[in-house]
């Protein structure tokens, strides 16, 4: 036990734990896994069920976020619409870390002519604003949730791929490469054993914070109506339709939106704690 | 014989503007150039599109000589960029009026709302932030990194939304939609600054810290000046140099950003605009905006690198 | 030379808190400085003799450091008591600093002049015309040939040499009782390191001010001190005039860094060193801390750590912690 404490990882832990806004947004997150798992089972109310009785209803016992303009249990739709987020944005983020990293890696390990006409590529990306690339993204494959994946990680590939090429050119040179490709290891083999372990913290940290900002942006995409359709349990979507009843049923506003800043607010919060806990200049 | 240096400080000043600003041709050449490729990436037949669905082999194909649409897509770039220096971005699809003519009483109300949205976040943004790194590890430095990192979590639609049940439904302080008098900015400008003021608050925290453990602040505290002094003195002016390279850049998410608000408060600027057009796959506006966005988002950032030039002064020289 | 004490630093502990832990990079040090003295304060990197400088400026906001114990009596007054806007009038004032690295010790992005006017129109209620008069006639005393011109230049655009003469004409621009020099010359060539010296010297001789000369390099002590204080790990081992000093240094430590100095002129087969490394602030040896690395060690070095005795020769007072001056001694701190 005292031998592990004194092991990165057991370091890196000490860190994380001290951070306790981490620690609850960590639990936060798990959490809402859970709930994008079971979420059909833990919601009180069928999400999809009609009932025009009890329509645009406030906050009660029996709908604690109130209903929606069918009569629709905003509880359970809030619940059920977990998955979609998380399933949206992980999958954003997860493609746009594969394609960064993979450009990247390339970019720097050939650099040259290519590693030049990339990067520059990468430039006009940048002086893009995130959403109006996705949104321009959208506009040519069409509204959808699916689109919306494909924007959002397009518009998250040139950060990962910077990444990956600053570590791939700064460790290209480093002493222990050069030592390692002396003795005849592979140059696949160095790439893993040797750069994803340097490069390791600061694409988890930007792994974590870019879901923060795909949530955002799928939320907004679908609010915007170029996302989720309106019957799906998108919090983005839910908005959109709410806000046109504003004024008779906030909470129609009030709870999926709610849903949307305590999620990327819990990304955001645990990615700065990784970021403090990993990055050797901070204690 | 100090005047006798002014004319060249300026003679230096003028051609690192006239570099930077030559540097700058080429980058939008490409961006320009990507976004013509990409609008033709969409699926269908502009030809056909601006025919009408209803018309007649003969007539698409006239019109897509008319228009010059079966040249090669290198004549067709070239052409648009010609015309677009002489201010023709060509007629909207959904409309049929020129492009530039309906963008024309856009640009107003979204400028507007990005310098009032950027004044209100600098302000606030700095002055959390530099309280954050004063009070480093103390509840205030606590309280403005919540607020900040809260701000940039908020989705800025559902914040508009909230802001106008509470001020304008609730408490009918302002109006609900539209620009009527320079009061209605207030929301929309909270709505859009919010993210930005939050990015600045961290940075110009980090950058206080930063600064602040630079050797001559030690030798300004070793003078006797007062940590206020020495803070507005020394820390400041030395952090702004860094801030400043971020605000060029959250100069693009207020045009993101704009898209969303103006879509929220019902604001007729460019952004709204732009939604719009997706709707209706009106291409040639979608285009002409793309290029303007991305254009503007450059010329901030050659200010940006400037006002840098002015403010360091070991760039100025070198 | 007079033998009233300006500066005296008695048993002065100064620490490094963290949540973690707590390092003593000063450990009960005592030392004073005289009216018009030139006191060396001499050591290898690490132990503690620029942190007694910090002490005295009391210069550790946003540093974990702490003064613990001890006093440090200036103008009748433990400064360490006083209040944060006292100890502002004393800073620049009474007591200036300059520091290892003139280049990084200056602003970047203000103009030499207004950064010299500024300590002047902090602590005299003067005109900015008659500040920017004074400024100027500081420059020249420290021998900077163009002046003028220089107050309206940045520090980059000067080379190290010149920065850290604009940094002394800074010090010196209110008289101050005392200069504390942190290394002021490690980081600048060789030659220019020589006319730092000269120039400081010659402050000392023409204007009296006592110069506390903090340096690892006993040439430039030999040159420039008439008093010397050697630190080691944090603690004061040995003070002498500079003279006793090098003829005859008590403390195994001192001897151990004199013989370690190349001398010029002197064939040396080879250059001594001392085995061993300065112990770490968390991991003192038991008994006197440099015990490990001594020629001369006994079990009882291993257990007791050694009092400062004071010694006598020829009427001159000298100290040393060492177990070794006990049997000469005529008393102890």
């Amino acid at each position: 036990m005292e031998n592990f404490k004194n092991t990165p990882f057991g370091e890196f832990l000490k860190k994380f734990l001290r951070r306790k806004t981490a620690v609850v947004a960590l639990a936060f997150i798990l959490a809402m896994f859970f709930v994008a798992i079971f979420g059909m089972q833990i919601a009180p109310y069928d999400p999809r069920e009609f009932d025009y009785g009890n329509i645009l209803q406030s906050p009660n016992a029996d709908n604690i976020f109130g209903t929606d303009e069918f009569g629709r249990d905003i509880f359970s739709r809030v619940l059920v619409g977990t998955r979609l987020t998380l399933s949206v944005s992980l999958t954003a983020v997860t493609f746009a870390m594969v394609f960064g990293t993979i450009l990247g890696l390339v970019s720097g390990y050939l650099g040259g002519i290519f590693d030049n006409i990339f990067m520059r590529i990468c430039d006009v990306m940048f002086a893009f604003p995130d959403i109006i690339l996705a949104i321009a993204i959208v506009a040519v494959l069409g509204p959808g949730l699916q689109n919306v994946i494909i924007a959002v990680a397009v518009f998250g590939v040139p950060t990962f791929a910077r990444i990956m090429r600053g570590a791939m050119l700064s460790l290209k040179q480093s002493l222990y490469v050069e030592a390692a490709r002396s003795i005849g290891v592979s140059s696949f083999r160095i790439i893993f054993v040797h750069i994803f372990p340097g490069a390791f913290s600061t694409m988890i940290v930007n792994y974590t914070m870019r879901i923060g900002t795909a949530v955002l942006a799928a939320a907004s995409l679908s609010f915007l109506g170029l996302g989720a359709s309106p019957t799906e349990e998108e919090w983005g979507a839910m908005l959109s339709i709410g806000r046109n009843y504003l004024g008779v049923a906030p909470h129609a506003v009030l709870f999926p939106g709610l849903a949307i800043l305590l999620t990327v607010l819990a990304f955001n919060l645990l990615g700065d704690g990784l970021r403090d806990a990993l990055d050797p200049k901070y204690k | 014989m100090r005047f006798a240096s002014i004319p060249h400080r300026v003679n230096i000043m003028l051609r690192y503007f006239i570099k930077r600003v030559l540097q700058m041709i080429p980058l939008l050449i490409v961006v320009s150039f990507v976004i013509f490729m990409f609008i033709r990436m969409i699926p269908g037949d502009p030809a056909r599109l601006i025919a009408g669905f209803d018309a007649t082999y003969e007539e698409v194909e006239a019109i897509r000589r008319m228009h010059g649409l079966d040249d090669p897509l290198i004549v067709q770039y070239a052409r648009y960029m010609t015309n677009l220096l002489s201010g023709d971005m060509g007629t909207s699809l959904r409309t049929g009026r020129p492009v530039a003519e309906m963008l024309l009483p856009r640009y107003a109300p979204t400028m507007t709302l990005a310098f009032t949205s950027m004044l209100w976040a600098l302000a606030f943004g700095l002055i959390i932030g530099i309280f954050s790194a004063i009070f480093r590890g103390k509840w205030p430095d606590y309280m403005g990194m919540l607020l900040a990192v809260t701000g940039i979590s908020i989705p800025a639609f559902w914040m508009g939304l909230m802001l106008i049940q509470n001020f304008a439904v609730v408490i009918p302080i302002f109006s609900v939609i539209g620009l009527q008098n320079p009061r209605d900015y207030v929301l929309p400008s909270i709505t859009l600054g919010a993210g930005i003021m939050a990015m600045l608050a961290r940075t110009s925290r980090s950058e206080m810290v930063d600064v602040m453990s630079h050797d001559y602040i030690r030798t300004a505290r070793a003078k006797g000046l007062s940590e206020f002094e020495v803070i507005t003195r020394h820390g400041l002016r030395n952090s702004m140099v860094q801030i400043m390279t971020i605000v060029g850049l959250q100069f693009g998410f207020l045009l993101g950003g704009s898209v969303i608000v103006e879509r929220v408060f019902g604001i007729a600027g460019l952004g709204g605009l732009l939604v719009d057009s997706i709707f209706f796959r009106d291409y040639t506006v979608i285009q002409a905006q793309l290029i303007i966005f991305s254009t503007l988002f450059i010329f901030v950032n050659l200010a940006v690198d400037i006002a840098y030039g002015f403010l360091n002064p070991k760039i100025r020289y070198n | 030379m007079q033998n009233e004490k300006v500066l005296e630093l008695t048993n002065l502990r100064t620490q490094f808190i963290t949540k973690d832990s707590t390092s003593t990079a000063v450990n009960g040090v005592s030392y004073h400085i005289k009216r018009g003295e030139v006191l060396g304060l001499v050591g290898e990197s690490g132990c503690g003799k620029s942190v007694t400088a910090l002490s005295i400026m009391r210069l550790f906001r946003d540093t974990p450091g702490r003064i613990t114990g001890g006093a440090v009596m200036f103008g009748g007054r433990n400064i360490t008591e006083i209040s944060e806007r006292e100890m502002a009038k004393i800073r620049g004032k009474e007591i200036a600093m300059i520091f290892q690295e003139p280049m990084s010790s200056l602003n970047p992005t203000m103009k030499i002049g207004k950064q010299l006017t500024e300590v002047i129109l902090k602590h005299r209620h003067i005109s900015v015309r008659e500040a920017k008069e004074l400024a100027l006639d500081m420059l020249r005393q420290v021998g900077i040939p163009r002046a003028e011109q220089l107050m309206n230049e940045f520090p980059h655009q000067l080379s190290g040499g010149m920065n850290q003469r604009v940094m002394i004409a800074m010090g010196m621009s209110l008289n101050p009782s005392v200069l504390i020099a942190d290394e002021p010359t490690t980081a600048l060539d060789v030659t220019i390191q020589a006319q730092i010296l000269e120039l400081m010297k010659s402050i000392n001789e023409e204007h009296g001010m006592s110069i506390l000369l903090i340096t690892h390099d006993l040439g430039v002590v030999a040159e420039m001190c008439h008093r010397v204080v050697v630190m080691y790990a944090g603690r004061v081992v040995e003070e002498a005039d500079v003279h006793s000093l090098f003829a005859k240094p008590l403390h195994p430590y001192t001897h151990g860094l004199i013989d370690s100095t190349p001398v010029i002129g002197a064939r040396i087969e080879r250059l001594k060193s001392i085995r061993g490394n300065v112990p770490s602030l968390d991991n003192m040896p038991e008994g006197c801390v440099f015990g490990p690395r001594c020629d001369s060690f006994e079990d009882r070095c291993g257990r007791e750590e050694p009092p400062v005795f004071h010694i006598e020769q020829q009427g001159v007072l000298r100290k040393c912690r060492c177990w070794t001056a006990e049997s000469q001694s005529v008393g102890k701190d």
